[in-house]
């Protein structure tokens, strides 16, 4: 199964470059779209992770799977936002008659409301672009190793990279779980509706928490079993180096970031 | 007998591109207890998974006692086909195995009376009376498959799909397993057996599909199969140990060669010294 986290292997410049660097200029464009409030600046943002996507090799149709689990949570937030943004432009009259008292009379639909829904709609498909670059482009043991680098402990980077690692194993149990209540005939998943499908969730997640405390506790066992944490200092079998197309990188980057600031204010 | 299961030239492919099934086609009689072999990747889970909709071939089509499948949800299916899956922890989901075996039962709509009953029937069924109220995953790895059997089998299906039940499981394990399967098949279910064992298929199976590369490779009784080693190495399996020296002795011993018991090839020495006297 094609998972959102899985490394694609490739020979792209972006699978080229230094884990360190790519890890610097994720979270930098990360920090960007929470600052930047402007559709400018965010379209460019979006695009450019778009082109990232095309050089790493991810497929862009990914894009609509994201969308479809997204699609409530943006209806909602474009509903929100024009109802509660304040704003000038009425597109619609109060959705609450005028003789409900209190709240009588809000409740305007606004351009501007609209239009902030839809710009933070982006920024949380923008947000949802970002990882995707660094998992396809950067096997999990160099994404490790970069964290130590930058003097993460190991303990806590290898938690990190192994809490990605899990995704998807968690992904294709819940699959398996969710086949083996279908084949007893639960119809939930397949039929139901939206929220009572929120609703057996729970029949679904107690099934993988349980799983995957016993898969941890077993994991334990088996890296002890392989000497984890006997000594100090440990080596890698992977090396990273700063090299000169490293550096080409994070220049580019900084112009990118310098541009998008400047739309940004 | 009546065609419990046809199967209509499906082809499937996986989303990653790997083509599982290529233009498959089979037909299964009410009552059969069928093999189904191969190497891993052969399409054998596969073609299982088509059969009660948790996949969908791309082409052909699958007819349940005439009925075409696409019409149906799983959850549908399943009031018809138990399908056991292969890792037995990942289909307890459940705090007691009573509420694991009421699962199905409640999404069947059965009253709390009938409930206990079947619950009741199937822990009998599986040897596993009396512990209804233990946490499932506490059990011994082979009380943990018979309890997700157990579960299927409370649903009173026509066919009972049982994919690799005896992965992991010990001897006893495995031959109490298959007994289980051998009796619903006496009973006038349908039984359709994936196993990496062969001398349990040898046992139980009257008929063996052999997979190979997403393809069906051969298809005939136990005894048909089992008595071709040369074409069987192909897809990297043996028959077992006493069908092949039944084979070895196909000269002195013609009847032989589509040995699959033990007993049946002592018989047969026994009787050949006999004469000899």
């Amino acid at each position: 199964m094609a998972l959102p986290t899985s490394y694609i292997p490739r020979d792209s410049i972006i699978h080229k470059l230094d884990p360190r660097i790519k890890l610097v200029i994720i979270v930098c464009i990360t920090l960007l779209v929470f600052i930047t409030t402007k559709f400018l600046p965010i379209g460019i943002l979006f695009f450019s992770l778009l082109v990232l996507w095309k050089i790493s090799g991810i497929p862009l149709k990914r894009i609509l799977s994201y969308l479809r689990v997204l699609v409530f949570l943006f209806l909602l937030l474009i509903i929100m936002q024009a109802v509660f943004y304040p704003g000038e432009k009425v597109l619609l009259e109060p959705l609450i008659p005028e003789a409900v008292p209190l709240v009588g009379g809000k409740g305007n639909i606004t351009l501007e409301g609209v239009l902030f829904g839809l710009l933070l709609c982006l920024r949380v498909l923008t947000l949802m672009c970002i990882f995707p670059v660094l998992l396809a482009t950067t096997t999990l043991e160099k994404i490790t190793l970069a964290m130590v680098k930058l003097g993460l402990p190991y303990r806590v980077a290898f938690t990190a990279t192994t809490a990605i690692n899990q995704l998807p194993v968690l992904q294709s149990e819940a699959g398996v779980i969710m086949d083996a209540q279908k084949l007893r005939g639960f119809m939930v998943f397949e039929t139901g509706r939206f929220l009572s499908k929120i609703k057996a969730l729970h029949v679904l997640v107690v099934p993988l928490v349980m799983g995957s405390m016993r898969r941890a506790s077993m994991m334990g066992i088996a890296m002890d079993s392989r000497a984890f944490g006997a000594f100090k200092k440990r080596t890698f079998v992977d090396e990273i180096n700063i090299e000169r197309r490293d550096r080409i990188a994070l220049a580019v980057f900084s112009l990118f970031t310098g541009v998008i600031l400047f739309f940004s204010f | 007998m009546r065609e419990i299961i046809k199967i209509d030239s499906i082809s499937y492919s996986y989303p990653e591109g790997v083509q599982a099934l290529k233009d498959v086609s089979l037909s299964v009689n009410e009552g059969e207890f069928l093999g189904i072999i191969g190497q891993n990747g052969a399409g054998k889970s596969t073609l299982l998974k088509c059969i009660v909709g948790l996949l969908k071939p791309q082409k052909g089509r699958i007819l349940l006692k005439g009925e075409d499948l696409d019409d149906f949800p799983v959850s549908r299916v399943a009031l018809k086909v138990g399908f056991v899956l292969q890792n037995p922890d990942l289909q307890l989901f459940s705090m007691t195995v009573r509420d694991e075996i009421a699962f199905g039962l409640s999404n069947m709509g059965f009253e709390r009376e009938q409930m206990e009953t079947r619950i009741k029937e199937a822990l009998e069924m599986v040897g596993l009376s009396g512990r209804e109220e233990e946490y499932p995953l506490t059990l011994s790895r082979g009380e943990r498959a018979r309890v997700v059997i157990a579960s299927v089998i409370a649903m009173n299906p026509d066919i009972m799909i049982l994919d690799e039940p005896t992965s992991g499981q010990d001897y006893s394990g495995s031959i109490q397993i298959m007994e289980i399967a051998d009796k619903l098949c006496r009973d006038g279910r349908t039984i359709l057996v994936v196993s990496h064992n062969m001398s349990l298929i040898a046992e139980y199976c009257r008929r063996v599909v052999v997979f190979r590369s997403g393809k069906i490779f051969l298809d005939g009784s136990v005894g048909e199969v089992f008595s071709r080693p040369d074409e069987l190495i192909k897809t990297g399996i043996k028959p077992p140990q006493i069908t092949r020296l039944g084979n070895a002795l196909r000269d002195v011993l013609p009847s032989a060669e589509t040995i699959l018991r033990v007993e049946q090839l002592g018989d047969l020495i026994i009787e050949k010294v006999n004469r000899r006297r």
